[in-house]
Protein backbone atom coordinates (compact mmCIF):
# COMPACT_ATOMS: atom_id res chain seq x y z
CA UNK A 1 0.00 0.00 0.00
CA UNK A 2 1.42 3.38 -0.97
CA UNK A 3 1.95 6.05 1.67
CA UNK A 4 -0.80 8.15 0.13
CA UNK A 5 -3.33 5.30 0.24
CA UNK A 6 -2.32 4.39 3.78
CA UNK A 7 -3.17 7.91 4.98
CA UNK A 8 -6.45 7.87 3.10
CA UNK A 9 -7.39 4.55 4.72
CA UNK A 10 -6.36 5.76 8.17
CA UNK A 11 -8.38 8.98 7.74
CA UNK A 12 -11.37 6.86 6.78
CA UNK A 13 -10.97 4.79 9.95
CA UNK A 14 -10.71 7.94 12.07
CA UNK A 15 -13.83 9.22 10.38
CA UNK A 16 -15.53 6.00 11.57
CA UNK A 17 -14.55 6.79 15.17
CA UNK A 18 -15.94 10.32 15.01
CA UNK A 19 -19.14 9.13 13.34
CA UNK A 20 -19.52 6.64 16.21
CA UNK A 21 -19.12 9.48 18.73
CA UNK A 22 -21.79 11.54 16.92
CA UNK A 23 -24.05 8.48 16.92
CA UNK A 24 -23.52 8.08 20.68
CA UNK A 25 -24.50 11.75 21.19
CA UNK A 26 -27.72 11.20 19.24
CA UNK A 27 -28.42 7.96 21.13
CA UNK A 28 -28.55 10.07 24.30
CA UNK A 29 -31.72 11.66 22.90
CA UNK A 30 -33.47 8.38 22.16
CA UNK A 31 -36.08 6.92 24.45
CA UNK A 32 -35.42 3.22 24.96
CA UNK A 33 -38.42 0.92 25.33
CA UNK A 34 -36.92 -1.26 28.06
CA UNK A 35 -35.69 1.53 30.31
CA UNK A 36 -38.95 2.30 32.10
CA UNK A 37 -41.76 4.73 31.48
CA UNK A 38 -39.61 7.72 32.28
CA UNK A 39 -37.07 6.63 29.70
CA UNK A 40 -33.92 6.01 31.68
CA UNK A 41 -30.97 7.92 30.34
CA UNK A 42 -27.82 6.03 29.57
CA UNK A 43 -24.63 8.02 29.33
CA UNK A 44 -23.73 6.68 25.89
CA UNK A 45 -21.43 9.55 25.07
CA UNK A 46 -19.62 9.23 28.37
CA UNK A 47 -19.08 5.53 27.65
CA UNK A 48 -17.46 6.42 24.34
CA UNK A 49 -15.37 9.26 25.71
CA UNK A 50 -14.15 7.17 28.64
CA UNK A 51 -13.14 4.25 26.42
CA UNK A 52 -11.38 6.32 23.74
CA UNK A 53 -9.64 8.52 26.31
CA UNK A 54 -8.01 5.37 27.74
CA UNK A 55 -7.17 3.58 24.49
CA UNK A 56 -6.82 6.38 21.93
CA UNK A 57 -6.11 9.60 23.83
CA UNK A 58 -4.31 11.03 20.79
CA UNK A 59 -7.54 10.80 18.78
CA UNK A 60 -9.58 12.48 21.46
CA UNK A 61 -7.89 15.76 22.39
CA UNK A 62 -9.44 17.94 25.09
CA UNK A 63 -11.05 20.41 22.64
CA UNK A 64 -12.91 17.50 21.06
CA UNK A 65 -14.14 16.26 24.46
CA UNK A 66 -15.29 19.80 25.24
CA UNK A 67 -17.01 20.14 21.84
CA UNK A 68 -18.79 16.78 22.26
CA UNK A 69 -20.08 17.83 25.70
CA UNK A 70 -21.24 21.18 24.39
CA UNK A 71 -22.92 19.51 21.43
CA UNK A 72 -24.86 17.26 23.81
CA UNK A 73 -25.75 20.27 25.98
CA UNK A 74 -27.25 22.08 23.00
CA UNK A 75 -29.24 19.04 21.89
CA UNK A 76 -30.43 17.89 25.29
CA UNK A 77 -32.20 21.07 26.36
CA UNK A 78 -30.39 21.11 29.68
CA UNK A 79 -27.98 23.65 31.10
CA UNK A 80 -25.41 24.69 28.51
CA UNK A 81 -21.86 23.87 29.60
CA UNK A 82 -22.79 21.22 32.17
CA UNK A 83 -21.94 18.13 30.12
CA UNK A 84 -18.89 19.90 28.68
CA UNK A 85 -17.67 20.62 32.22
CA UNK A 86 -18.36 17.08 33.48
CA UNK A 87 -16.69 15.43 30.48
CA UNK A 88 -13.63 17.67 30.81
CA UNK A 89 -13.29 16.70 34.48
CA UNK A 90 -13.61 12.99 33.62
CA UNK A 91 -11.15 13.29 30.71
CA UNK A 92 -8.57 15.00 32.94
CA UNK A 93 -8.93 12.36 35.66
CA UNK A 94 -8.77 9.45 33.19
CA UNK A 95 -5.72 10.89 31.44
CA UNK A 96 -3.98 11.28 34.79
CA UNK A 97 -4.64 7.56 35.49
CA UNK A 98 -4.01 6.32 31.96
CA UNK A 99 -0.83 4.35 32.79
CA UNK A 100 -2.67 2.47 35.52
CA UNK A 101 -5.77 1.84 33.41
CA UNK A 102 -3.98 0.69 30.23
CA UNK A 103 -2.77 -2.63 31.56
CA UNK A 104 -5.88 -3.53 33.51
CA UNK A 105 -8.52 -6.17 32.84
CA UNK A 106 -11.89 -5.12 31.43
CA UNK A 107 -13.52 -5.49 34.86
CA UNK A 108 -11.20 -2.81 36.28
CA UNK A 109 -11.97 -0.59 33.27
CA UNK A 110 -15.66 -1.21 33.95
CA UNK A 111 -15.19 -0.26 37.62
CA UNK A 112 -13.43 2.91 36.45
CA UNK A 113 -16.40 3.73 34.25
CA UNK A 114 -18.75 3.20 37.22
CA UNK A 115 -16.72 5.78 39.16
CA UNK A 116 -16.75 8.20 36.20
CA UNK A 117 -20.49 7.95 35.56
CA UNK A 118 -21.24 8.29 39.29
CA UNK A 119 -19.12 11.45 39.43
CA UNK A 120 -20.85 12.95 36.37
CA UNK A 121 -24.35 12.09 37.57
CA UNK A 122 -23.72 13.46 41.05
CA UNK A 123 -22.34 16.74 39.65
CA UNK A 124 -25.40 17.02 37.38
CA UNK A 125 -27.79 16.17 40.23
CA UNK A 126 -26.24 18.85 42.42
CA UNK A 127 -26.24 21.52 39.70
CA UNK A 128 -29.87 20.85 38.73
CA UNK A 129 -30.90 20.82 42.40
CA UNK A 130 -29.12 24.14 42.85
CA UNK A 131 -30.68 25.66 39.73
CA UNK A 132 -34.20 24.72 40.87
CA UNK A 133 -33.47 25.58 44.54
CA UNK A 134 -34.93 22.18 45.52
CA UNK A 135 -33.41 18.85 46.39
CA UNK A 136 -34.50 16.75 43.44
CA UNK A 137 -35.65 13.20 43.92
CA UNK A 138 -32.58 10.93 43.88
CA UNK A 139 -34.58 8.04 42.37
CA UNK A 140 -33.83 8.87 38.67
CA UNK A 141 -30.19 9.38 39.61
CA UNK A 142 -29.92 5.95 41.23
CA UNK A 143 -31.94 4.26 38.47
CA UNK A 144 -29.76 5.75 35.74
CA UNK A 145 -26.57 4.90 37.58
CA UNK A 146 -27.61 1.25 37.91
CA UNK A 147 -28.57 0.86 34.25
CA UNK A 148 -25.41 2.66 33.14
CA UNK A 149 -23.28 0.30 35.28
CA UNK A 150 -25.07 -2.76 33.91
CA UNK A 151 -25.17 -1.80 30.25
CA UNK A 152 -21.56 -0.64 29.85
CA UNK A 153 -20.36 -4.20 29.07
CA UNK A 154 -22.92 -4.34 26.22
CA UNK A 155 -21.60 -1.15 24.64
CA UNK A 156 -17.98 -2.24 25.10
CA UNK A 157 -17.70 -4.94 22.33
CA UNK A 158 -18.39 -2.63 19.34
CA UNK A 159 -15.88 -0.13 20.70
CA UNK A 160 -13.27 -2.86 21.22
CA UNK A 161 -13.87 -4.00 17.63
CA UNK A 162 -13.44 -0.48 16.32
CA UNK A 163 -10.27 -0.06 18.38
CA UNK A 164 -8.85 -3.27 16.88
CA UNK A 165 -9.83 -2.07 13.42
CA UNK A 166 -7.98 1.20 14.07
CA UNK A 167 -4.91 -0.75 15.22
CA UNK A 168 -4.77 -2.87 12.03
CA UNK B 1 10.60 29.83 19.04
CA UNK B 2 8.56 32.06 21.27
CA UNK B 3 5.33 31.11 19.46
CA UNK B 4 6.17 27.44 19.87
CA UNK B 5 6.65 27.92 23.62
CA UNK B 6 3.29 29.67 23.87
CA UNK B 7 1.67 26.82 21.91
CA UNK B 8 3.20 24.24 24.26
CA UNK B 9 2.06 26.20 27.31
CA UNK B 10 -1.42 26.60 25.83
CA UNK B 11 -1.50 22.89 25.13
CA UNK B 12 -0.56 22.19 28.73
CA UNK B 13 -3.16 24.52 30.20
CA UNK B 14 -5.87 23.95 27.57
CA UNK B 15 -7.85 21.43 29.67
CA UNK B 16 -8.06 23.92 32.53
CA UNK B 17 -8.91 26.75 30.14
CA UNK B 18 -11.65 24.65 28.51
CA UNK B 19 -12.99 23.52 31.89
CA UNK B 20 -13.08 27.15 33.00
CA UNK B 21 -14.82 28.14 29.78
CA UNK B 22 -17.39 25.36 30.32
CA UNK B 23 -17.96 26.67 33.86
CA UNK B 24 -18.53 30.20 32.46
CA UNK B 25 -21.03 28.82 29.92
CA UNK B 26 -22.78 26.93 32.70
CA UNK B 27 -22.96 30.05 34.85
CA UNK B 28 -24.41 32.06 31.96
CA UNK B 29 -26.98 29.32 31.39
CA UNK B 30 -27.91 29.29 35.09
CA UNK B 31 -28.33 33.07 35.17
CA UNK B 32 -30.22 33.39 31.89
CA UNK B 33 -31.10 30.09 30.17
CA UNK B 34 -32.85 31.86 27.28
CA UNK B 35 -29.62 33.33 25.87
CA UNK B 36 -28.80 29.93 24.40
CA UNK B 37 -32.22 29.34 22.80
CA UNK B 38 -31.16 30.65 19.36
CA UNK B 39 -28.05 28.50 18.84
CA UNK B 40 -29.75 25.52 20.48
CA UNK B 41 -32.74 25.58 18.15
CA UNK B 42 -30.58 26.30 15.10
CA UNK B 43 -28.59 23.16 15.87
CA UNK B 44 -31.72 21.09 16.47
CA UNK B 45 -33.27 22.38 13.24
CA UNK B 46 -30.19 21.35 11.30
CA UNK B 47 -30.12 17.91 12.90
CA UNK B 48 -33.87 17.16 12.99
CA UNK B 49 -33.74 14.64 10.10
CA UNK B 50 -30.76 12.82 11.65
CA UNK B 51 -32.35 12.74 15.13
CA UNK B 52 -35.53 11.41 13.54
CA UNK B 53 -33.59 8.76 11.63
CA UNK B 54 -31.59 7.55 14.65
CA UNK B 55 -34.73 7.36 16.81
CA UNK B 56 -36.88 5.57 14.19
CA UNK B 57 -35.80 1.96 14.94
CA UNK B 58 -36.30 2.52 18.67
CA UNK B 59 -39.75 4.02 18.13
CA UNK B 60 -40.68 0.99 16.00
CA UNK B 61 -39.33 -1.27 18.74
CA UNK B 62 -41.44 0.54 21.35
CA UNK B 63 -44.53 0.23 19.13
CA UNK B 64 -43.87 -3.47 18.53
CA UNK B 65 -43.41 -4.16 22.23
CA UNK B 66 -46.55 -2.23 23.04
CA UNK B 67 -48.46 -4.26 20.41
CA UNK B 68 -47.09 -7.54 21.78
CA UNK B 69 -47.99 -6.71 25.37
CA UNK B 70 -51.39 -5.49 24.15
CA UNK B 71 -52.13 -8.86 22.50
CA UNK B 72 -51.71 -10.71 25.77
CA UNK B 73 -54.16 -8.41 27.51
CA UNK B 74 -56.69 -8.25 24.70
CA UNK B 75 -59.46 -10.33 26.37
CA UNK B 76 -59.40 -8.37 29.60
CA UNK B 77 -59.20 -5.13 27.61
CA UNK B 78 -62.22 -6.14 25.53
CA UNK B 79 -64.35 -6.84 28.60
CA UNK B 80 -63.28 -3.55 30.16
CA UNK B 81 -64.07 -1.60 26.98
CA UNK B 82 -67.54 -3.19 26.70
CA UNK B 83 -68.37 -2.14 30.26
CA UNK B 84 -66.94 1.31 29.64
CA UNK B 85 -68.89 1.68 26.40
CA UNK B 86 -72.14 0.87 28.20
CA UNK B 87 -71.36 3.47 30.83
CA UNK B 88 -70.41 6.03 28.18
CA UNK B 89 -73.77 5.59 26.40
CA UNK B 90 -75.50 6.59 29.63
CA UNK B 91 -73.10 9.51 30.07
CA UNK B 92 -73.73 10.59 26.46
CA UNK B 93 -77.43 11.08 27.14
CA UNK B 94 -76.66 13.06 30.29
CA UNK B 95 -74.08 15.16 28.41
CA UNK B 96 -76.53 15.99 25.62
CA UNK B 97 -79.10 17.14 28.18
CA UNK B 98 -76.54 19.25 30.02
CA UNK B 99 -75.26 20.71 26.75
CA UNK B 100 -78.68 21.90 25.67
CA UNK B 101 -79.37 23.28 29.17
CA UNK B 102 -75.99 25.03 29.16
CA UNK B 103 -76.66 26.54 25.73
CA UNK B 104 -80.09 27.83 26.82
CA UNK B 105 -78.58 29.45 29.92
CA UNK B 106 -75.77 31.01 27.87
CA UNK B 107 -78.33 32.40 25.42
CA UNK B 108 -80.35 33.84 28.30
CA UNK B 109 -77.27 35.51 29.82
CA UNK B 110 -75.94 36.65 26.43
CA UNK B 111 -72.52 35.11 27.13
CA UNK B 112 -69.80 36.00 24.61
CA UNK B 113 -68.85 32.72 22.95
CA UNK B 114 -65.29 31.50 23.35
CA UNK B 115 -63.43 31.16 20.08
CA UNK B 116 -62.93 27.65 18.72
CA UNK B 117 -59.47 26.25 19.35
CA UNK B 118 -57.45 25.10 16.43
CA UNK B 119 -54.60 22.65 16.82
CA UNK B 120 -51.99 20.74 14.89
CA UNK B 121 -50.87 17.17 15.44
CA UNK B 122 -47.22 16.29 15.24
CA UNK B 123 -44.75 13.56 16.13
CA UNK B 124 -42.42 13.33 19.12
CA UNK B 125 -38.96 12.73 17.67
CA UNK B 126 -36.67 12.75 20.70
CA UNK B 127 -36.38 12.83 24.43
CA UNK B 128 -34.26 15.14 26.52
CA UNK B 129 -30.69 13.96 26.87
CA UNK B 130 -30.70 14.25 30.66
CA UNK B 131 -32.44 12.53 33.56
CA UNK B 132 -32.98 15.87 35.28
CA UNK B 133 -34.66 17.69 32.38
CA UNK B 134 -38.15 16.61 31.38
CA UNK B 135 -38.55 17.75 27.80
CA UNK B 136 -39.33 16.23 24.41
CA UNK B 137 -38.60 17.38 20.88
CA UNK B 138 -41.47 17.58 18.41
CA UNK B 139 -41.30 17.72 14.66
CA UNK B 140 -43.03 21.09 14.13
CA UNK B 141 -41.76 24.64 14.34
CA UNK B 142 -42.24 28.16 12.96
CA UNK B 143 -43.04 26.66 9.56
CA UNK B 144 -46.06 24.94 11.10
CA UNK B 145 -47.17 28.04 13.05
CA UNK B 146 -45.95 26.72 16.38
CA UNK B 147 -45.39 29.46 18.95
CA UNK B 148 -43.66 29.59 22.30
CA UNK B 149 -46.06 29.01 25.19
CA UNK B 150 -48.62 26.88 23.34
CA UNK B 151 -50.19 24.02 25.28
CA UNK B 152 -49.31 20.49 24.18
CA UNK B 153 -51.80 17.65 24.60
CA UNK B 154 -51.31 13.91 24.71
CA UNK B 155 -54.12 11.43 24.05
CA UNK B 156 -55.94 12.11 27.35
CA UNK B 157 -54.90 15.57 28.41
CA UNK B 158 -52.29 18.29 28.59
CA UNK B 159 -48.69 17.09 28.93
CA UNK B 160 -46.64 20.26 28.58
CA UNK B 161 -45.98 23.53 26.81
CA UNK B 162 -43.75 24.70 23.98
CA UNK B 163 -40.67 26.46 25.37
CA UNK B 164 -38.33 26.72 22.39
CA UNK B 165 -39.33 26.99 18.76
CA UNK B 166 -37.11 26.38 15.77
CA UNK B 167 -37.93 26.38 12.08
CA UNK B 168 -38.76 22.67 11.85
CA UNK B 169 -38.67 21.45 15.45
CA UNK B 170 -39.68 22.66 18.90
CA UNK B 171 -38.95 21.71 22.46
CA UNK B 172 -41.79 20.92 24.87
CA UNK B 173 -41.32 21.35 28.61
CA UNK B 174 -43.30 18.53 30.23
CA UNK B 175 -45.63 19.30 33.12
CA UNK B 176 -43.63 17.07 35.46
CA UNK B 177 -40.43 19.09 34.99
CA UNK B 178 -39.42 20.94 38.15
CA UNK B 179 -39.55 24.25 36.23
CA UNK B 180 -43.12 23.77 35.00
CA UNK B 181 -45.84 25.86 36.68
CA UNK B 182 -49.35 25.97 35.23
CA UNK B 183 -52.38 27.89 36.54
CA UNK B 184 -55.20 25.40 37.13
CA UNK B 185 -58.67 25.02 38.61
CA UNK B 186 -59.67 22.18 40.92
CA UNK B 187 -63.09 21.07 39.73
CA UNK B 188 -65.64 20.54 42.45
CA UNK B 189 -63.83 22.82 44.91
CA UNK B 190 -63.75 25.45 42.14
CA UNK B 191 -60.45 26.66 43.55
CA UNK B 192 -57.63 28.18 41.53
CA UNK B 193 -54.10 26.90 42.17
CA UNK B 194 -50.76 26.40 40.48
CA UNK B 195 -49.71 22.93 39.34
CA UNK B 196 -45.98 22.42 39.70
CA UNK B 197 -43.72 19.70 38.41
CA UNK B 198 -41.55 17.67 40.75
CA UNK B 199 -39.35 15.81 38.22
CA UNK B 200 -41.35 12.78 39.35
CA UNK B 201 -44.54 11.05 38.20
CA UNK B 202 -46.80 13.01 40.53
CA UNK B 203 -47.29 16.77 40.28
CA UNK B 204 -48.01 19.05 43.20
CA UNK B 205 -50.72 21.69 43.72
CA UNK B 206 -49.40 24.87 45.32
CA UNK B 207 -50.76 28.27 46.36
CA UNK B 208 -53.87 26.78 47.97
CA UNK B 209 -55.70 28.23 50.98
CA UNK B 210 -54.76 26.24 54.11
CA UNK B 211 -58.30 25.31 55.09
CA UNK B 212 -59.31 23.94 51.69
CA UNK B 213 -60.54 20.36 51.59
CA UNK B 214 -59.67 18.51 48.43
CA UNK B 215 -60.85 15.00 47.77
CA UNK B 216 -59.03 12.28 45.94
CA UNK B 217 -60.20 12.04 42.35
CA UNK B 218 -60.84 15.79 41.94
CA UNK B 219 -60.23 16.77 38.31
CA UNK B 220 -57.58 19.35 37.51
CA UNK B 221 -58.06 21.52 34.43
CA UNK B 222 -56.30 24.62 33.09
CA UNK B 223 -57.76 27.85 34.46
CA UNK B 224 -56.70 30.02 31.55
CA UNK B 225 -55.38 32.63 33.99
CA UNK B 226 -52.73 34.77 32.35
CA UNK B 227 -54.07 33.98 28.89
CA UNK B 228 -51.32 31.48 28.12
CA UNK B 229 -53.50 28.39 27.80
CA UNK B 230 -57.16 27.90 26.88
CA UNK B 231 -59.53 27.30 29.79
CA UNK B 232 -60.62 23.76 30.61
CA UNK B 233 -57.86 21.62 29.17
CA UNK B 234 -57.86 18.40 31.23
CA UNK B 235 -54.58 17.65 33.01
CA UNK B 236 -55.18 14.99 35.63
CA UNK B 237 -56.74 14.18 38.96
CA UNK B 238 -55.75 14.30 42.61
CA UNK B 239 -54.39 10.85 43.36
CA UNK B 240 -53.20 11.29 46.94
CA UNK B 241 -52.77 13.85 49.70
CA UNK B 242 -49.19 13.77 50.99
CA UNK B 243 -48.59 15.69 54.23
CA UNK B 244 -51.59 17.86 53.42
CA UNK B 245 -50.34 18.60 49.90
CA UNK B 246 -52.50 17.32 47.02
CA UNK B 247 -50.54 15.28 44.49
CA UNK B 248 -51.82 15.05 40.93
CA UNK B 249 -51.51 12.16 38.51
CA UNK B 250 -51.62 13.23 34.86
CA UNK B 251 -54.23 11.67 32.57
CA UNK B 252 -51.75 11.36 29.73
CA UNK B 253 -48.41 9.67 30.15
CA UNK B 254 -45.99 12.34 28.91
CA UNK B 255 -43.43 9.74 27.85
CA UNK B 256 -45.87 7.44 26.12
CA UNK B 257 -47.04 10.03 23.61
CA UNK B 258 -45.85 9.22 20.09
CA UNK B 259 -47.99 12.00 18.65
CA UNK B 260 -49.08 15.20 20.35
CA UNK B 261 -51.48 18.05 19.65
CA UNK B 262 -50.36 21.65 19.89
CA UNK B 263 -53.22 23.93 20.83
CA UNK B 264 -53.38 27.47 19.50
CA UNK B 265 -52.99 30.18 22.14
CA UNK B 266 -56.36 31.55 23.27
CA UNK B 267 -57.48 34.91 21.97
CA UNK B 268 -59.40 37.12 24.30
CA UNK B 269 -63.06 36.87 23.18
CA UNK B 270 -63.74 40.34 24.58
CA UNK B 271 -61.02 41.83 22.41
CA UNK B 272 -62.42 40.05 19.36
CA UNK B 273 -65.88 41.29 20.17
CA UNK B 274 -64.68 44.89 20.60
CA UNK B 275 -62.95 44.83 17.22
CA UNK B 276 -66.09 43.38 15.67
CA UNK B 277 -68.21 46.12 17.24
CA UNK B 278 -65.74 48.81 16.13
CA UNK B 279 -65.62 47.61 12.55
CA UNK B 280 -69.34 47.00 12.16
CA UNK B 281 -70.35 50.19 13.99
CA UNK B 282 -73.39 50.67 16.23
CA UNK B 283 -76.51 48.75 15.22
Amino acid sequence: MSRHHFFEFYTLKLFGLYVLLCFLILLNLVKFPLLGEEGGKLSFLLMGLYFWTIYRPELLPYPLVFAAGLFLDFLSGGLVGLNALCFMVVAMIVRAQIRFLMGQSWSVIWAGFCVAVTLVMIIQYMVYSLSSMTMLSPVPLIFNLIISYLLYPLILPPMILLNRFLSD
Amino acid sequence: MRAATIAVRLGRYSPFALTGFAAILLLSSLINPSIWTGPRMAMIDALTPVIDLVGAPFRSMTAAMSDASGLTKIRAENARLKAENKQLHEWYQTAMLLRSENQSLKDLLNVIPEPDQSYITTRVIADSGSSFVKTVLIEAGFDNAVEEGQAVLGSQGMIGRVVEVGKRASRVLLLNDINSHVPVVIEGANQRAVLSGTNDDLLVLIHLPPDLLIEKGARIITSGTGGMFPTGLPIGEVSEIKNGIPMVMMYSDPYGAGYVQIVEKPQDPNVRQSIKVLTSGPE
